[in-house]
């Protein structure tokens, strides 16, 4: 199983990255500079000016308004704010175990639904299978240099998602494969996509920046439909292999307690390609979760032990190995969203709201909710709210 | 012996002149990573206080995300009318050959490594997500408060953007998670 490097945290990488040093800029600037800059600002703020949002609200202590940065004007044709929980997916699994790569049943399936298409440019190979399953999935391909990656989506999303990527750039329209192929450019950069008409059940829709247009026909045009075989040999070992996954998530679950009806074998038996940071999540989520739900149950039915026992294994969260690995992998990591359910729930005030909201192009939409549950990614727990055209996204249901 | 209390009016002045000795350079750097003229930059900044000394009395005790969110405004107010900045875009896109939808200055580190591919690739709100959290060096809740937005939405959007920022890093060569688009869930959803 592939392990995480201890450099590998994306955040520590964007720190190591910070293109300007505050403190050196502090020393830089000297006291004089600085008073120069108090007077000009001084100055601006007597001449009238239009007025400049200026968090006041924040200033004044209030709540912040529910699914503001998240709303989006047309180009993505409906808002970022979407907290559907990623989906666990219930594909194949894989291992690497000798020269002949033995594969699980729900892998084969997978394989036998998509259209199992590999990049065959010379010097190209899979480097990530991310998440998948029959109509859903991704592979990224490298060359060691560029990148180049391919999403699968069901079918019956062609229309919607060719709707949305022409608000992109004027589509170009080709074949590809046989099928009619529309591709887009991303911000005249030379970041393209192409999507394919539907292959059976699914469509295909690749993307890449790979030094221009030409350059991207080239990989785009070496895309071959594979046998079965051939794909699942592609891909790279870096997945939870299907013998270790019990025993992966029955290490994860040491020294923390169960939620009532909690049956570790339902991780277990989920045949997710999921790394070791992600069945993490997956794990602690599904027992938090848990006992979020009791606590609920309990409080309505007036149990007072057993909301105290809720409260109490949530407050050992602080101790689980699990989440102090996670939070060794990666600083601020999903530990914190368990942490913060603790809290609340030892607070007596579980978040009940809907925080998040998906607003459409006209300005309808939906809230997303409880927050609790979307937190947590209690997916069985998740409700939308619609409203119509002109209603605030803020009010509580 | 008598006391001098200084008023109210001089009260919300010196705490205005305090916050600025204290913060100044910490706005400006805030303007610096998301804008690529200094003189920008700058103007962004003293904008940031003519904002704060206007509205002195309301200066929190822990004023850092405040100014920031009022930054954070001053300088899309900039970026929405700022016919010089489209200027120097296109000059450095035509000089470096590069394209001309920079938004802030580590699109230039875009050709020079990884992270700067990787960071390239993601949306702006993810990039002012994980500005704010690891080179703003905010708490979430800070945070959160700076992008005006709920701490429990904020969580989760940190955690999306750092996977998606970690994916486009192992896609680049280093070894981090993955993590699938969302985009089509989205639509998904919207229909």
């Amino acid at each position: 199983m592939r392990r995480r490097a201890p450099d590998a945290d994306p955040l520590a990488t964007m720190r190591e990255a910070n293109p300007v040093d505050a403190a050196a800029l502090r020393a830089e600037l000297g006291r004089e500079e600085i008073g120069r800059a108090m007077t000009k600002a001084i100055g601006a703020a007597a001449a009238p000016r239009d007025p400049v949002p200026s968090g006041d609200a924040f200033a004044a202590g209030l709540e912040p308004r529910a699914g503001r940065l998240f709303r989006r004007p047309a180009p993505l044709a409906v808002g970022l704010a979407v907290l559907i929980a990623v989906v666990l997916l219930v594909a194949g699994a894989f291992s690497g175990g000798g020269t002949h790569p033995t594969y699980a049943a729900a892998a084969i399936e997978v394989a036998e639904a998509n259209p199992r298409l590999l990049v065959t440019a010379p010097g190209w190979k899979v480097t990530d299978a991310g998440e998948f399953e029959a109509d859903y999935g991704e592979t990224t391909f490298g060359d060691g240099r560029r990148t180049f990656e391919l999403h699968w989506y069901p079918a019956r999303l062609y229309r919607s998602l060719l709707r949305d990527r022409a608000q992109v750039s004027r589509p170009q329209r080709s074949q590809l494969l046989g099928r009619p192929a529309t591709t887009v450019e991303y911000g005249h950069r030379g970041d393209y996509a192409t999507v394919v008409a539907p292959i059976g059940a699914v469509f295909v829709e690749v993307r890449g920046r790979l030094g221009g247009h030409a350059a991207y026909e080239k990989v785009l045009h070496s895309l071959r439909s594979v046998d079965i075989d051939d794909w699942l040999a592609a891909m790279p070992a870096s997945v939870v292999s299907p013998g270790a996954r019990a025993h992966t998530v029955a290490a994860m679950l040491r020294g923390i307690p169960y939620p009532p009806g909690f049956d570790p074998s339902r991780i277990e038996d989920e045949t997710a390609v999921l790394n070791h940071y992600d069945l993490g999540v997956r794990v602690a989520d599904a027992i938090s979760c848990g006992w979020v739900e009791s606590w609920l149950a309990a409080r309505a039915s007036g149990n007072g032990v057993a909301a105290r026992s809720a409260v109490e294994a949530m407050a050992s969260s602080s101790r689980w190995p699990l989440l102090l690995q996670l939070e060794r992998e990666a600083r601020l990591s999903w530990a914190h969203n368990i942490w913060h359910a603790a809290a609340e729930l030892r607070s007596g005030h579980l978040n009940q709201g809907f925080d998040e909201a998906l607003v459409r192009p006209d300005g309808s939409g939906y809230k997303i909710g409880p927050a609790w549950a979307t937190e947590l990614q209690c997916t069985a727990r998740i409700r939308r709210i619609p409203f119509g055209v002109g209603e605030a996204p803020g009010a509580e249901p | 012996m008598t006391s001098i209390e200084p008023g109210a009016e001089e009260g919300d002045r010196l705490r205005f002149e305090s916050c600025f000795c204290e913060h100044y350079a910490d706005i400006l750097a805030f303007a610096i990573r998301r804008q690529p003229d200094r003189q920008a930059a700058e103007d962004a900044a003293s904008e940031t206080f003519a904002v704060a000394w206007r509205r002195r009395g309301l200066i929190p005790d822990l004023p850092l995300p405040w100014l920031y969110s009022i930054a954070l405004r001053v300088l899309a107010n900039q970026r929405r009318s700022s016919l010089r900045r489209r200027r120097l875009e296109e000059r450095l896109a035509q000089e470096q050959a590069i394209p001309a939808d920079g938004s802030d200055p580590t699109d230039a580190l875009a050709r020079r490594g990884a992270f700067a591919a990787a960071y390239g690739r993601l949306s702006e709100d993810d990039r002012e997500i994980l500005r704010l959290i690891a080179w703003e060096g905010l708490e979430p809740r800070a945070a959160a408060a700076v992008l005006d937005c709920s701490y429990s939405a904020f969580r989760v959007r940190l955690h999306r953007a750092r996977r998606r920022l970690g994916k486009q890093l192992a896609a680049a060569g280093h070894s981090t998670d993955d993590v699938r688009d969302t985009d089509i869930k989205a639509i998904e959803e919207a229909r």
